[in-house]
This record gives structure tokens, C-alpha cells and sequence, in this order.
């Protein structure tokens, strides 16, 4: 219970993070996408529902934040079950760069889909403006991943360590 | 295998219809109304050192040529803005001017001509206006020259095909007959070339004037009707010996910012 408890806080801090802190940079920091690397995280680390959820609670905050019908939900759990189903069945869990490579393509698809949303409903978005943002996003979500995967393993043993030193 | 798939197939089926529900209540007014307002009101301290992060991070990772062409970019914005607000401030003048031409003319009843002030010259006390009407337009020699107010500000010295040269009241060439507001007649003739202030001169010493009486156009100069306010007794000088009193007035006239004047055609007879 006080796992879920732990995962509610840490979605919301990072929602927080994501989409006021983030967001309110007018340079290409604003794209850095966070939880849905969180998410990736997760399900590479062999979390697959809990990944799902970080995704589909990113799709619906990001749902919350659009006037207009964004499609957020939907992606976020058309490319969540795809993910899921790719990590267990064809690649392997273990392998940084797939990890890396995976958060790419995912943030890549969702940036693309969502202006094929858009453009469905609200009107065309330019190739060259979504093409630039998927690029860039994809680009940030490699390295949000690899410094996830990198760091997050060493913040939690240290966490762990300090929780029975001090007990 | 295929029961794998199968599974594969009913888990997708499960979590679309879960996130198809999601999607649906989500864009319901009240998950909506309350989302934005929960997440607005924890996002705004983010969003607040979010944005100085970003302003700060502008200044600290441009480069130095980035920073002196983002302040010339800013002072050439502000150059542009200043010209802007000076044209806003010289039109809305010359509308509220032209506003005030349009009712003197319309409760006076006289023909006025209105017209844009193109240049202004000042040579020693003399200081002259060209306007934008001119011989095409009707306008003719020693025509009265009147603000928006009714004001009588000065007469046309020299008419040009497309333009002409008004002296103001307070030029030395400015010579006009003059009467005090409540007296019959002519009382004096007004001239100028005595700075700021004009000169009443002739006024027979025993006219009954104070300070601040009104001084009016007397309508003696042909062209120029009766009527028309010049302004007001400044100062009286009285020389025992002289057979006249000499008054200084003060035009009430705005003489320093006109942008439109008007004027007074009088019809011929």
C-alpha cells in the first residue's frame, strides 16, 4: 500500500516538475519528456503495468492540459501495450541502448501521432514542425533515459542503504 | 503460441476499453474543471522558478555576440515603440483638435477650412506655420487663422498654390483691430513682436479696462469677423503725457502645440 502511496506522490511531483517547471521554458528544455521516460523505466525494469500507468496518467494529465481533444489517453495506451508487448516478446530488458533506443522511438511515435491528432481534428500541422519537435523530443527522451538508467539504480541503492544504516 | 496470442489480444482489448472510458471521463466538465484547477494551483510555484531558470539561463548561455544583438534587437524595439507612441500622441492631439474645429464650426455657423500644420519656423520673435491648404483650396491673403477652440491664433501672410504661411498673433508683421468684450466699436489695434505677449495700443485713456478683461477681434479688418477672443489683459501701462493707454495681452491661443488649425472663410458679398 505504501508502495502505490509512494508511486502517487513521485507521478504527481514529476506531473508538477514536468508541466510547470519544464514547460515553462521557452527553448527546447520545455520537450524534455519525463515521465514518459519514467514509464519506459518501469516497464524495462520489469514493472510493465506500473509503467503503463505512469504512461496512461501522463496521457491524461497531458489531456487535461489541452483545450481541444489531444488523443493523449489513447497514444499513451496504444504505445503502452506496444511497448510492453515488445520489451517482453522481442527485445531484451537488460540492454541499455535498448532501453535508450525504445525511449526514442516511443517519444518519436507519441510526438507524431499526437500532431496526426491534432491535424485530424483542429487542422494541418506542418511536416517541418512536428518532424523538428518529434526529432528534438526523441533526441531529449534518449538522454533523460540514459541518465535514468544510469543514475536512478545508484539513487535507490543509496536510499535503501541509508533506510537500514539508520534503522 | 496461440494461446499467447489470445491473452496478448484480450489484455490489449481490456486496456483500450480502460483507457477509452479514461478518455471519455476525462473531457467530462468536472474532471476537467477540478484536473486544470489542481494542477494549475501545485504547477504554479514550478512554473514561477521555471520561468527565472529560463530567464537566467537566456543571459548565462548566450554568447556575448548573441547578447549584444538581442540589446540592439531591444533598443531598435524601443526605438520603434517610442516612434509609435509619439505618432499615437500627435494624431489623437490633431483628432481632438480637429473634433473641437468641427463643433466651433458647427455652433458658430461660419465657413471654416481646416488645416494640417506642416512646418513650424521660428526666426527671432517671429514664428511662422505652414499649412496644408492653400490658393487651390480657396484660401486667400490676410485670411483669420483660429484654433480648434475659436481661438484667434493669427492671419495668412503668403499663399502658395498647395500651402500657406500663417504669422501668429504675437509676430511683429501681425497687426489686427481689437475691443475689449463688453465695448462697441474698435477700441485699439493689437500687434506683435513683444515675446509671449501681444500689444494693445491706441486704447484711449478713458476706457474703462482691468486686468484680465477679454480682448476680442473688432472686426474693422476686412475678413476678419468680430468676435473672435485674442486673449487677455496681462498688463496695463499708463503714461500721464500720452493720450493713449498701452495694454499687454496675453493670447489664449495654445501657440506652442497646434497641429490643426481652421480658417475663417467669409463669404463674398
Amino acid at each position: 500500500m505504501m508502495a502505490y502511496f509512494f508511486h502517487l506522490i513521485s507521478f504527481l511531483l514529476v506531473m508538477f516538475v514536468e508541466f510547470g517547471f519544464l514547460h515553462s521554458f521557452t527553448n527546447q528544455f520545455a520537450l524534455v519528456p519525463l515521465a514518459i521516460c519514467i514509464g519506459i523505466y518501469h516497464v524495462f525494469h520489469l514493472r510493465p503495468y506500473l509503467g503503463l500507468a505512469w504512461l496512461i496518467g501522463f496521457g491524461i494529465v497531458q489531456d487535461l492540459h489541452t483545450v481541444s481533444a489531444s488523443g493523449d489517453i489513447i497514444i499513451s495506451v496504444v504505445l503502452g501495450v506496444a511497448l510492453i508487448y515488445v520489451v517482453e516478446q522481442h527485445i531484451t530488458h537488460i540492454s541499455l541502448y535498448a532501453a535508450i533506443g525504445t525511449a526514442g522511438a516511443i517519444v518519436f511515435l507519441w510526438t507524431a501521432m499526437r500532431a496526426l491528432v491534432v491535424t485530424f481534428f483542429s487542422g494541418a500541422v506542418p511536416v517541418s514542425l512536428w518532424l523538428q519537435e518529434s526529432i528534438v523530443a526523441s533526441i531529449l527522451a534518449t538522454i533523460t533515459m540514459w541518465i535514468l538508467m544510469l543514475g536512478l539504480p545508484r539513487i535507490r541503492s543509496s536510499v535503501a542503504q541509508y533506510i537500514r544504516l539508520s534503522s | 503460441m496461440r494461446q499467447m496470442q489470445t491473452q496478448w489480444v484480450i489484455r490489449l482489448l481490456l486496456i483500450l476499453s480502460v483507457g477509452l472510458v479514461i478518455a471519455v471521463l476525462a473531457r467530462t466538465n468536472i474532471v476537467r474543471g477540478f484536473g486544470g484547477r489542481f494542477f494549475g494551483w501545485f504547477e504554479r510555484p514550478f512554473t514561477v522558478v521555471g520561468t527565472s531558470s529560463d530567464e537566467l539561463g537566456e543571459v548565462f548561455f548566450a554568447s556575448r555576440e548573441e547578447l549584444i544583438t538581442e540589446l540592439k534587437d531591444r533598443e531598435a524595439q524601443v526605438l520603434q515603440l517610442a516612434q509609435t507612441a509619439a505618432r499615437w500622441e500627435d494624431d489623437s492631439r490633431m483628432l481632438e483638435q480637429a473634433q473641437r474645429l468641427l463643433s466651433y464650426t458647427e455652433s458658430s455657423g461660419e465657413t471654416v477650412l481646416a488645416a494640417k500644420v506642416l512646418v513650424r519656423t521660428r526666426s527671432f520673435q517671429n514664428e511662422e506655420l505652414l499649412i496644408d491648404k492653400g490658393a487651390f483650396h480657396g484660401i486667400s491673403l490676410l485670411d483669420p487663422v483660429i484654433t480648434g477652440d475659436g481661438t484667434f491664433f493669427g492671419v495668412v501672410q503668403e499663399v502658395f498654390p498647395q500651402t500657406s504661411r500663417i504669422a501668429l498673433v504675437t509676430n511683429a508683421e501681425s497687426v489686427v483691430g481689437a475691443s475689449l468684450l463688453d465695448q462697441e466699436g474698435t477700441t485699439g489695434i493689437v500687434s506683435g513682436g513683444n515675446g509671449s505677449l501681444v500689444r494693445f495700443g491706441f486704447v484711449p485713456r478713458d476706457t474703462d479696462v482691468a486686468v484680465n478683461d477679454v480682448v476680442i477681434t473688432s472686426g474693422i479688418d476686412p475678413g476678419i469677423p468680430r468676435g473672435l477672443v485674442i486673449g487677455l489683459v496681462n498688463s496695463i501701462e499708463e503714461d500721464e503725457n500720452a493720450p493713449f493707454l498701452h495694454l499687454f495681452v496675453e493670447p489664449l491661443a495654445d501657440l506652442k502645440h497646434v497641429l490643426m488649425v481652421g480658417v475663417i472663410k467669409t463669404p463674398v458679398l
